[in-house]
């Protein structure tokens, strides 16, 4: 019987997922490799289910109710209420199925289950125990089995989480996982959570700087055609030596002067809230790094020489003032991407942490420095203050951390921090466990003070200095390799950009066009919607239109723009959409209420965005 | 016995619905708050047939007695917030219910 039930649900995967079908067959063959001793019997509770009881050393755990497993999954299913199209649902833990089923019975088709279980031995015992295939051929769940393809678990949150179904999010602990399986649930909830976090605060990032990334974006591009860009950067300055990264926080006063010793040893990149108190210092960075849409002139003060990272997003003021290289790597922008595409070469990118920081770390790593030093890496209220003296005030004031979270500190027990340092200390903990798999790179913290980053050895700024940047190594004149940069364009090549930069403002206009006849469609579905006669043929056409519409604008790489100036308006429909309505009429005319709504705002913006590109792009020569 | 019943009736209910409706994992601190009370109400049944049942009828819920006290201690025992559930909910309730049901019943009358 168990051969047979075992049969029917594997050759139900099939259908989905013929890899993870094999990677079972491989495991049931090899039975006796597998590493996980619980032990799993199965048993038919009082009210006929198939209930699991698992066992490990001494202790035994009921996975169901014995008297009834029925009723505790109906009252489970109340709290979990209705459950919305395209809804991300996490099952942490499958047991006997049960929830499992139930869920795969509410849950629209639509909706992305996602199955985690940490007990290997629990999963095989299921498939051979109980017919899943009725559930498992509805729809592709994604099955995440610790010891099978736990590594999988990422990639499939990265896919199915999307900042317009967060609100839908569902995450449920079979009952009794915690007691056995507490670590292994932490660290995918965990993932989880620090995910969906960052996709909040990217989409919050977004929208603060909306209107500012478009005009930055489309101002800087200009000098994106210079062709200066991080990989040639790399390739202009030695990287076998260390490179000190070099942060605002407040302990950066405790220690800034001994970067005195380093200077021409190893490579400064600073951020760009770091520079006014290193010039204070008397340190000239060799280069600094800003990615703030809105960075206020006076926190880079003195900086104006100094060769300048940054996306194509950062403030186009600041970019402008710079006198120094412009180095610049791919944000994501399809306009400065395609300066590069169309001459067959590629802008390189740098990993996104959310703050300056994370960025100039990622760029680090990139470039190839192997021993990368952090300095004023506090990501925590060192002394309560935020940030060093002589940033945004020459004496920062003390900050209230009553309520503020604590966590580890470097050299103290538990140390205050903030949301959002805290968000940046997961994601350097995460980029520079992930970088350590994969290369040889010593990440020394020497930020006297702080939060602990995992992965990171803790000196002092003296003590490491005196290590890696001895005297008799010879100085490296930063600047000059800097200033000798090549350019990744020949002057035909810059041409051919600038001519499709002159070309740009046009898309918008062809935008707004396209706008105002979407806009005219939507109408005509408002007007069917109300009129009572629905002819089905006449709304299809009228969809096909939207459709091609739609698709005409989104096409185009300057809708990319129009998506970030407005993504408040994009997101409301975008969410909506997935919310049903009762009968077509109504549905027809919620589509057309949110159609007419977002065609007008996007010719508006269409009409916005060819204005600010006409001035900012046209005079290119 | 009526309102021992009613009183443990409340507790399961706070546990039960504290754990489905809202997510509540403190169940078996909480039910193991209420030892003595269950095993107040259990003795009682274990006196003797203090119903007049039939012989196999009294043995039987003799039997369902016990082991709805073995059940209790052994969720305890092995740390097992589902079995606990379980036997509170499905297991000492069908107990209790012989005196709320009841009186129930001789209200409506």
């Amino acid at each position: 019987m168990g051969n047979e039930i075992f049969e029917k649900n594997l050759a139900a995967m099939e259908k989905w997922y013929p890899d993870f079908v094999k990677l079972i067959r491989k495991q049931e063959e090899k039975k006796e490799d597998i590493d996980d001793d619980t032990e799993v019997f199965p048993e038919t509770s009082w009210d006929g289910e198939t209930i699991f009881r698992i066992k490990k050393g001494g202790q035994m755990l009921y996975l169901g109710g014995k008297r009834n497993a029925g009723e505790p999954i109906k009252m489970w299913s109340e709290r979990i209420g209705e459950v919305q199209q395209y809804a991300p649902i996490f099952l942490f833990g499958i047991g006997s199925g049960l929830y499992f089923k139930e869920i795969s019975r509410i849950a629209p088709k639509e909706a992305n289950l996602v199955v985690y279980e940490p007990s290997v031995q629990i999963f095989f015992t299921l498939l051979q125990e109980v017919d899943l295939s009725k559930e498992i051929l509805a729809r592709p769940v994604a099955f995440i089995i610790e010891g099978l393809n736990s590594n999988e678990f990422e990639s499939v949150s990265n896919k199915i989480l999307v900042f317009e179904n967060l609100d839908f999010l569902k995450e449920e602990i079979h009952p009794n996982y915690k007691e056995w399986y507490a670590e292994e649930l932490k660290q995918k909830i965990k993932f989880l959570h620090g995910y969906a976090e960052g996709i909040v605060v990217q989409a919050n990032t977004i929208r603060r700087f909306a209107a500012e990334i478009a005009d930055n974006v489309l101002h800087n591009v200009k000098y994106v055609c210079d062709g200066y860009h991080t990989k040639g950067l790399m390739e202009a300055i030695p990287t076998n030596v260390p490179a000190i990264l070099v942060s605002a926080g407040p302990s950066l006063n405790k220690n800034v002067h001994a970067l005195k010793d380093a200077v021409g040893k190893a490579f400064i990149l600073a951020v760009d809230t770091a520079i006014k108190p290193l010039l204070k210092a008397g340190i000239c960075p060799d280069a600094f790094m800003t990615i703030d849409p809105q960075k206020p002139l006076h926190l880079v003060e003195g900086a104006e020489y100094i060769p300048v990272i940054a996306p194509s997003s950062a403030n186009h003021a600041l970019i402008a003032r710079q006198k120094g290289k412009k180095i610049f790597y791919s944000d994501g922008y399809a306009i400065a991407e395609h300066v590069y595409y169309m001459n067959g070469k590629s802008l390189p990118t740098v990993l996104s942490g959310g703050s300056v920081a994370c960025n100039a770390f990622s760029a680090l790593h990139k470039m190839g420095f192997e021993t990368v030093i952090l300095v004023g890496q506090d990501l925590a209220l060192t002394g309560n203050r935020t940030h060093a003296d002589g940033t945004f005030q020459e004496k920062m004031p003390e900050s209230n951390t009553t309520g503020l979270p604590t966590v580890r500190g470097n050299y103290e027990d538990k140390v205050y921090t903030r949301i959002d340092f805290r968000f940046f200390l997961d994601w350097f903990n995460g980029y520079i466990a992930r970088v350590k798999e994969r290369c040889n790179i010593r990440v020394i913290n020497a930020t006297e003070g702080g939060a602990y980053i995992e992965g990171t050895e803790l000196y002092t700024l003296k003590d490491i200095i005196k290590e890696v940047c001895t005297e008799e190594a010879e100085k490296i004149d930063f600047s000059e390799k800097i200033e000798q940069m090549e350019s990744a364009f020949s002057e035909e090549e810059r041409k051919k950009a600038v001519t499709y930069l002159n070309n740009f403002p046009k898309e918008y206009e062809q935008i707004q066009k396209a706008a105002a006849l979407l806009h005219a469609t939507y109408k005509k579905i408002g007007n069917l919607s109300r009129s009572g006669n629905i002819d089905p043929v006449g709304v299809r056409k009228l969809l096909k239109k939207i459709k091609k519409l739609t698709k005409q604008c989104q096409e185009k790489e300057a809708y990319q723009l129009i998506e970030v100036t407005i993504p408040t308006a994009e997101q409301i429909i975008r969410s909506e959409y997935y919310y049903e309505k009762d009968t077509v009429e109504d549905e027809l005319s919620e589509i057309a209420r949110k159609g007419i709504l977002y065609s007008q705002v996007l010719q508006e913006c269409a009409g916005l965005l060819k204005e600010m590109s006409e001035e900012a792009l046209l005079s290119i020569a | 016995m009526e309102e021992l019943a009613k009183e443990l009736a409340g507790h399961i209910n706070d546990i039960c619905a504290a754990f489905h409706y809202y997510k509540n994992e403190n169940v078996l601190d909480k039910s193991k708050e209420l030892a003595r009370q269950i095993s107040q109400f259990c003795n009682y049944f274990l006196q003797g047939n203090i119903f007049g049942m039939e012989e196999q009828e009294y043995l039987d819920f003799h039997q369902y007695v016990l082991q709805v006290l073995e059940d209790y201690m052994g969720a305890l025992e092995q740390r097992d917030m589902v079995y606990m559930l379980d036997t509170l909910d499905y297991g000492l309730r069908e107990l209790l219910n012989i005196y709320i049901e009841t009186e129930g019943v001789a209200d409506g009358e």
